[in-house]
């Protein structure tokens, strides 16, 4: 370095904690120096006398230094303090806000690592994290009427008989036939034969009101035709046997078949009865006993979720409706098809095949009315051993051709519910869905080869939650932007030396302290952010199988970032300190006005977009192409606006005439040279192969930095060169990088987490049963069909009071 | 003749002041005014000069800035009177002239 600017150096040595006033004064002592010497240099003296006289003028650099400490005393102190608070606290928080996130975001995305260990078999296990703590279900139940809690979970001060914790609806609402139908069916708990006396009463005090409030419901006479079942053993008839499908399910290989013998001989009263109460549960327009629709009342009652977490324990919640009695249906029928046997063995062949028909129209009610899948498979596997029985029924009669016809008959049967449960549904598009449904729907799927994905939910879920992490992430980094740089321009205002004149000096200590917390407390929670979307949190569908999705937005995102950043106001005022460009000339009330209307707008778009676009009911009212032209005209008026300002202040601080003009060509420069760059990006994107996508989006990225470079030179070049400039930003590159990225990644991080709860009500929303027993998705529709034949399935049952 | 540094330390604020009341300086140009019009008799060691204009410049007596010299191309720092700094010569004019008076009468120089 040079004497002058060694000497220089001492002088404002004291004013490290000011950059800019360090930078300002130097400029200043240098000038005055460089003139001092040209002075003396007139004067005859050579360049080593004429700096040293120079020097010795300024006087002692020691003096200096500290008189000009002391004139600026109360601001080094502050910012000194700040340096110092920052250095002691900073770091330590940051690793602590990072443990906090890191160990919040591990727990809360192990959940879809257990749901995926535990698979779609959830109603026998349930996630374990699915358990939530008092706490949690304390805070879910905080917004509850005491009705709905009461809906929801019963007489909670019962924990053991859950006839009786349910009893209270039935007291509370003694008309509702919904809440009765539950109460029988919690009453139901045992096989019919070991029901006590007690407790057989209560039963039938429950069937016998069931019936008044729904008449039409044939389910009632059909408990009570269970009721009377007794202890039965059976036996395979050793006279008789036949070879059909069955027992070695997929093998293709034929088990041989005996009718069923009772044991003991039966009751013929107790016969009579059962068979009395077929006929009347068989008259009634459906058979149901209303499970899922006091499930679906029941999670109709809870707040909706916040989380996965709380999804995963409503699930597991559901799971405990099911199905204990199922097994009561299959008792009866077998009870009755082994009576019809009795029945063909005594000569009673037409009342047993009269018994048989009555038992195909129960199968048929109880198939219309079934809403899942295991509820299917006991009506076919009842369905299957009537088949079988009118088979055997047939040759004790030695009706050899009714024998083979209905031998025939359940060969098919069995043979198309092998077709319905094993064989996958061949659809082109079906794999690929099951790859991009997301993680819940992608793991049923992967277990059950013909469930059929409903993509329009699973999509939609997930990436409506992508599309929305990246839009929140672009707002809230204009958001901390557009704060940054109005607090750096208020505590400019308030710590500038001139209020009425554009004030030289800029503050630096808040950039810095900014800067500090960007790294510090930021960086960490950017690296949580960026993590959550990898694999290594469990994100193993979904965001990582859609990168362009997520690189594209991020990349318009970080160069918005950049502009408004990198191009700031603040940096290009020290750059042109740095290198000598005149400071800039007096800011016009024209570039006043577009400042503040830049600010209004990034205001108003924060305001509007978070408002609008984040919340999910708003967007799924519009068409998909209106929410894009939106975000598009949006954004784009967002760049203009931005880029217009910018180009503006730096026209002005470059002291460049026309600069309006000179923006404005510069701008329509950027936009011809990009939508040249687009379409033919786009014409090339239609003719190139598919692999070659990704290097078309990349010459799509390359043209549009080449558009900003384009407009950029243009608008330099109205004086002089600008490569000195463009040098000395570029430093400042990874700093803007960096701290956009920052930006980017924290927000979208905190607004997966935020999305969470709206995935979690979409899954809601698409069912509240358990997603493997869906009939609708999957081939057991087919079999519903065709074993419901012509009956129809029962309404829903709704209750209106409460909620 | 050297002035004693003490008798002449109160009146650099009133200096610059009555200077830039004038016409705008940067600090080199001031300087060189004060010593060619006093012909020497007032020499400021020339950076104790900025101490004391960031010092004015915080009191809002005057502010700052940057222009480029048409002549030389060169970046300057100008500084300029405020109207608080103009309400503060006034002051101190007044206050020197009676000052200056006092004393005459004292040291009989009157």
């Amino acid at each position: 370095m040079s004497k002058t600017s060694d000497f220089i150096a001492k002088i404002t040595e004291k004013l490290c904690h000011d950059r800019e006033l360090q930078l300002d004064v130097t400029h200043e002592l240098q000038t005055h120096l460089d003139e001092a010497i040209a002075e003396y240099k007139s004067s005859e003296y050579s360049e080593e006398d004429a700096i040293a006289a120079a020097i010795k003028d300024m006087g002692d650099a020691e003096e200096l230094a500290e008189d000009l400490w002391q004139s600026n005393r109360s601001r080094m102190k502050f910012r000194a303090w700040c340096w110092w608070i920052a250095r002691l606290t900073l770091w330590p928080m940051s690793v602590l806000v990072t443990l906090a996130f890191i160990i919040s975001g591990i727990a809360t995305n192990g959940m879809m690592q257990e749901w995926g260990a535990v698979g779609p078999n959830i109603f026998v296990h349930g996630p374990a994290g699915a358990r939530i703590n008092d706490y949690m279900l304390k805070f879910m139940r905080t917004g509850m009427t005491e009705d709905q809690k009461l809906i929801a979970f019963g007489d909670e001060s019962v924990s053991v008989h859950q006839a009786k914790r349910w009893k209270v609806l039935v007291d509370r609402w003694p008309d509702e036939p919904l809440y009765q139908i539950n109460y029988l069916v919690q009453l139901i708990d045992s096989q019919p034969c070991e029901i006590k006396d007690g407790k057989r009463e209560e039963i039938i005090a429950a069937l016998n009101r069931g019936r008044q409030l729904e008449p039409n419901n044939g389910m009632y006479d059909l408990i009570a035709g269970c009721l009377l079942l007794p202890q039965v053993k059976y036996d395979d008839d050793p006279l008789i046997s036949v070879d059909m499908p069955g027992s070695k399910a997929g093998t293709g290989k034929l088990s041989s078949y005996s009718p069923q013998l009772f044991q003991e001989s039966q009751d013929d009263n107790v016969v009579r009865e059962m068979t009395h109460y077929l006929h009347e549960a068989i008259r009634h327009d459906y058979i149901t006993l209303h499970h899922f629709d006091m499930l679906r009342h029941r999670m109709a009652q809870l707040p909706p979720p916040r989380s996965m977490r709380e999804y995963f324990w409503r699930i597991q919640t559901a799971s405990s409706i099911l199905l204990p009695n199922l097994g009561w249906s299959r008792m009866f029928e077998r009870y009755i098809c082994t009576s019809a046997i009795n029945q063909a063995k005594g000569g009673n062949v037409d009342l047993a095949l009269q018994w048989l028909d009555m038992l195909d129209v129960l199968q048929q009610k109880l198939a219309a009315s079934s809403e899942c899948a295991i509820e299917l498979l006991v009506v076919q596997s009842c369905v299957y051993m009537n088949q079988t029985t009118r088979m055997f029924v047939h040759k004790i009669a030695g009706n050899q051709t009714d024998f083979e016809i209905t031998r025939k008959q359940a060969t098919e049967t069995w043979m198309f519910y092998e077709h319905v449960w094993r064989e996958p549904i061949k659809e082109p598009e079906h794999d690929d869905f099951k790859n991009r449904a997301g993680v819940i729907l992608g793991l049923t799927a992967s277990s059950m080869p013909n469930y059929r994905i409903d993509p329009a939910p699973a999509r939609l879920g997930e990436y409506a939650m992508i599309d929305r992490a990246i839009l929140s992430a672009i707002l809230t980094s204009l958001v901390l932007m557009a704060g940054l740089m109005s607090t750096m321009s208020v505590m400019r205002m308030w710590f500038s030396r001139d209020r009425d004149m554009v004030p030289v000096l800029i503050w630096p200590g808040v950039r810095r302290l900014v800067r500090v917390l960007c790294v510090a407390g930021l960086l960490p929670m950017g690296a949580y952010g960026f993590l959550s979307q990898t694999p290594l949190f469990g994100r193993s569908v979904g965001v990582m199988h859609n990168p362009v999705l997520l690189l594209g937005p991020m990349m318009i995102g970080f160069f918005t970032c950049m502009l408004i950043w990198g191009c700031s106001l603040e940096t290009l005022r020290k750059r042109a300190m740095e290198i000598g460009i005149t400071s800039p000339s007096r800011r016009s009330h024209w570039h006043r006005l577009m400042i503040t209307i830049w600010m209004i707008w990034i205001g108003l778009l924060l305001l509007f977009l978070n408002r609008i676009l984040i919340a999910p009911k708003w967007i799924e009212d519009f068409a998909e192409s209106f929410k894009l032209i939106l975000i598009l005209v949006i954004w784009f008026t967002t760049q203009c606006l931005t880029w217009f300002v910018l180009g503006l202040e730096y026209t002005r601080m470059r002291g460049i005439e026309q600069g309006v003009s000179r923006v404005l060509w510069g701008m329509i420069c950027v936009f011809v040279v990009w939508i040249a760059i687009t379409g033919i990006v786009a014409v090339a994107g239609m003719i190139m192969p598919a692999s070659m996508k990704s290097v078309v989006d990349v010459m799509g990225v390359l043209g549009w930095i080449a558009g900003i470079g384009a407009g950029f030179w243009y608008i330099s070049n109205g004086r002089g060169t600008c490569r000195m400039f463009y040098l000395s930003a570029i430093r400042s590159m990874a700093t803007v990088v960096a701290i956009c990225a920052i930006f980017l990644a924290v927000t979208a991080g905190l607004s997966l987490h935020g999305l969470e709860a709206h995935y979690a009500r979409l899954m809601v929303k698409q069912s509240p049963i358990l997603l493997d027993l869906e009939i609708s998705h999957s081939n057991g529709q087919l079999l519903q069909k065709r074993l419901a034949g012509d009956q129809k399935p029962s309404a829903r049952m709704v209750v209106e009071h409460a909620g | 003749m050297a002035l004693s540094q003490e008798l002449a330390r109160g009146t650099v604020m009133p200096i610059v002041l009555s200077l830039l009341h004038e016409q705008p300086m940067y600090g080199y140009e001031l300087v060189k005014t004060v010593n060619d019009r006093t012909n020497g008799v007032l020499q400021w060691k020339e950076g104790t000069l900025y101490p004391l204009l960031h010092k004015m410049q915080s009191q809002r007596l005057i502010k700052a800035e940057w222009q480029t010299a048409e002549d030389t191309g060169k970046d300057r720092k100008y500084y300029y009177i405020t109207p608080k700094g103009e309400k503060l010569l006034t002051e101190s004019k007044s206050q020197w002239r009676e000052l200056s008076n006092a004393v005459n009468v004292l040291l009989a120089l009157n």
